[in-house]
């Protein structure tokens, strides 16, 4: 194998196994959720600070995650946010091309999404 | 605009008594079908620990696995050959089967080549996944997700749905036909009882669908949930992310109908002036043409409004007789289990090296990087890049797939003058995938076949559909576009013959051979119908105060 294609195989897992780097929270969760606990480090036994969901401008981007948190930054401040707490948006690789024609499905082939584009 | 409100208002009324009969309706033929579907009472009204064990699985008599591939591989753009990377998944679908106490059920994951994320499973026990989802999950944890999602629809045995909808189908057509009859003799005109019946029919079967499709949704969920932690995977990098995956994906996707609508809106409001001026006779007087050219400006914008109205109501109804749930509700009936569940909530490290490895591994690697330039190639043809794209797609291990051909046909075709190295005749770049056992697909048949009878060569289109009719022998999916085709080369009464021959062999396909065995005649009467009787409903609402 060529080295800049090993290189090219390198960098496209690096890619795909990342993509959380454009990942949003968008609510808690479950939604009903009132409030969030806050961390000064990711698995950290107790909480530094609760804060109301309502009090944070959402979506908040996700600076880091690590050990099921994700780093967020409230005024300037960084913390920790447990991810079983959080509902997030996360990114795909997927795309509507038009002149993909798509499988004609029926409802007795059950799918995970509604459907595409 | 207080008018159209009125007509708004009125429209939604009428629908909404729709709606509401559709579900009485429902409430005396759908429940009672589906009653036979094992696990609907068990699991939508007894509700379950996500530690307890699945309920036991049903008997079943099993389609044939291979079979089902064929059919796939005549649905949308057929599937992705790509071995190594489906003896990953396929090892991961053995350790699903064992995790839910049935290793000997058949069925194995394949990969559609489609650019979006769908996923689907079917009655054989087949899961199909499209390519991005390769690319777009961050660990095994979501992967199995995926996988143990799909495969909760077949251990549910929903594909049991299949025949409820069946024989309400067949019922719905005998009571139509029957009172279609005793109308003719009345000489009813207009929108009838028999209309009114068949829209809340249809209504009816939506809606009964959508309340069992949704349900089966979390259904699957659950049972993901359940295997994933069995297997070791964790809840947030499993089951929720996989959600969350898919939230993403939607959110994308409802940017783009939103965009695509206001195209649409401004296409119309164009052809709307255009057909205006076109049809109002233009004077001398200056007077006149300003008026005649407000006129024009007022209609168009009626029809946009119009439009927008009824795209809005179909937005509703639509998400009210999808057969998917909310994401969110789907998110928040896991997030609700999990938090009653200790054990749910423990700390898991994703799993990512299989992952990795399989995504490195030197096929596969090149099978997604293919994909993607052809992709590329797809969505811009016009670009100056897109040949270079296209034609880097189909070397290697992709040289057959139809996706990358697709591409290098598609941009061939718009370029100014023929490309070196290319057939003159580009819809020979499709026999590459015609030929080869591994990639086939419908799709390359039905390109070719249909350019050939474009051209007038329909001998040679004839032979391209029988050797398509010997390697699809099979597949229902190719059925309409056969008759279509013998319905336009040798006669409409050699289609419904055909029609009848395939509902004899496929009952799941019967309505759509049936339909593809109408001539243009009896379309265009039908169409004329079926605009009359949307005029008369219209004029009927706006009479009514």
């Amino acid at each position: 194998m060529k080295p800049n294609t090993r290189m090219w195989m390198a960098s496209l897992a690096v890619l795909c196994l990342s993509a959380n780097a454009q990942d949003r929270i968008t609510g808690p969760s479950p939604s009903s959720r009132a409030s969030w606990d806050l961390f000064s480090e990711p698995g950290a036994a107790t909480a530094v600070r609760q804060v109301a969901v309502s009090e944070l401008p959402l979506p908040l981007v996700v600076r880091e995650s690590k050990a099921s948190h994700h780093r967020i930054e409230i005024d300037g401040q960084s913390f920790w946010i447990k991810g079983s707490q959080v509902r997030m948006v996360r990114g795909s690789t997927a795309g509507c091309v038009p002149a993909v024609k798509g499988p004609n499905l029926t409802a007795s082939t059950p799918g995970a999404v509604k459907d595409g584009c | 605009m207080a008018a159209e409100t009125s007509l708004l208002a009125r429209l939604s009324r009428v629908l909404l008594l729709t709606l509401i009969a559709a579900s009485l309706t429902a409430c005396k033929t759908m429940p009672e079908a589906m009653g036979n579907v094992p696990f609907v009472a068990s699991l939508t009204q007894k509700e379950r620990g996500p530690l307890d064990p699945l309920p036991a699985p049903t008997m079943r008599v099993w389609p044939n696995a291979q079979q089902d591939v064929i059919n796939q591989r005549a649905r949308g753009m057929g599937l992705v050959h790509a071995p190594e990377t489906r003896t990953y998944l396929n090892t991961l679908y053995a350790r699903i089967k064992t995790a839910a106490g049935v290793p000997s059920w058949p069925g194995e994951v394949h990969i559609t080549a489609q650019a979006t994320l769908q996923a689907y499973a079917t009655a054989a026990g087949n899961l199909y996944i499209a390519l991005p989802w390769l690319t777009s999950v961050e660990s095994e944890d979501e992967l199995v997700s995926l996988l143990a999602h799909e495969f909760g629809h077949v251990y549910l045995h929903y594909h049991m749905l299949e025949g409820a909808i069946d024989s309400a189908d067949t019922t719905a057509d005998l009571l139509a036909l029957g009172v279609a009859l005793a109308n003719q003799s009345a000489q009813a005109t207009g929108w009838s009882k028999v209309d009114t019946l068949r829209t809340s029919y249809a209504m009816a079967k939506d809606l009964a669908v959508a309340f069992y499709g949704q349900s089966e949704e979390i259904d699957a969920d659950k049972v993901a949930l359940h295997l994933t932690h069995k297997m070791g995977y964790s809840y947030e990098h499993g089951p929720k992310a996989f959600l969350e995956r898919l939230a993403g994906w939607e959110e994308k996707n409802e940017g783009i109908s939103a965009k695509k609508q206001q195209e649409l809106l401004a296409a119309l409001r164009e052809s709307t002036l255009a057909e205006s001026v076109r049809l109002r006779p233009k004077t001398a007087n200056e007077l006149s043409n300003a008026v005649n050219s407000a006129q024009a400006e007022v209609q168009a914008g009626i029809n946009v409004a119009g439009t927008q109205l009824f795209a809005d109501i179909g937005k509703a109804l639509s998400n009210l007789t999808s057969s998917h749930p909310d994401t969110l509700k789907r998110q928040d009936t896991l997030a609700k289990l999990v938090e009653k569940t200790p054990e749910l909530q423990a700390d898991r490290a994703p799993v990512t090296a299989p992952l990795k490895s399989m995504l490195t591994e030197r096929r596969t690697a090149q099978v997604i990087k293919h994909y993607a330039l052809a992709f590329q190639a797809l969505e811009s043809p016009e670009s100056p890049q897109a040949l270079g794209w296209a034609r880097q797609s189909i070397t290697g291990s992709t040289s057959t797939h139809l996706v990358p051909l697709l591409a290098v046909f598609t941009v061939a075709s718009g370029q100014p003058r023929p490309v070196r190295g290319l057939p003159t005749d580009l819809t020979q770049l499709f026999e590459a995938n015609i030929n080869s056992e591994t990639d086939r697909a419908w799709y390359a048949y039905a390109e070719r076949i249909s350019r050939l009878k474009q051209r007038g060569q329909r001998a040679d289109a004839t032979r391209v559909l029988q050797r398509g009719m010997a390697q699809f022998a099979q597949a229902e999916e190719i059925m309409p576009f056969t008759i279509s085709y013998y319905g336009e080369t040798e006669g409409w009464a050699k289609a419904k013959e055909k029609a009848q021959d395939c509902g004899q062999r496929f009952p799941g396909a019967k309505r759509r051979c049936s339909a593809a065995a109408l001539s243009p005649t009896e379309l265009a009467e039908i169409k004329r119908q079926e605009t009359l009787k949307a005029d008369q409903l219209i004029d009927k609402l706006k009479r009514k105060p």
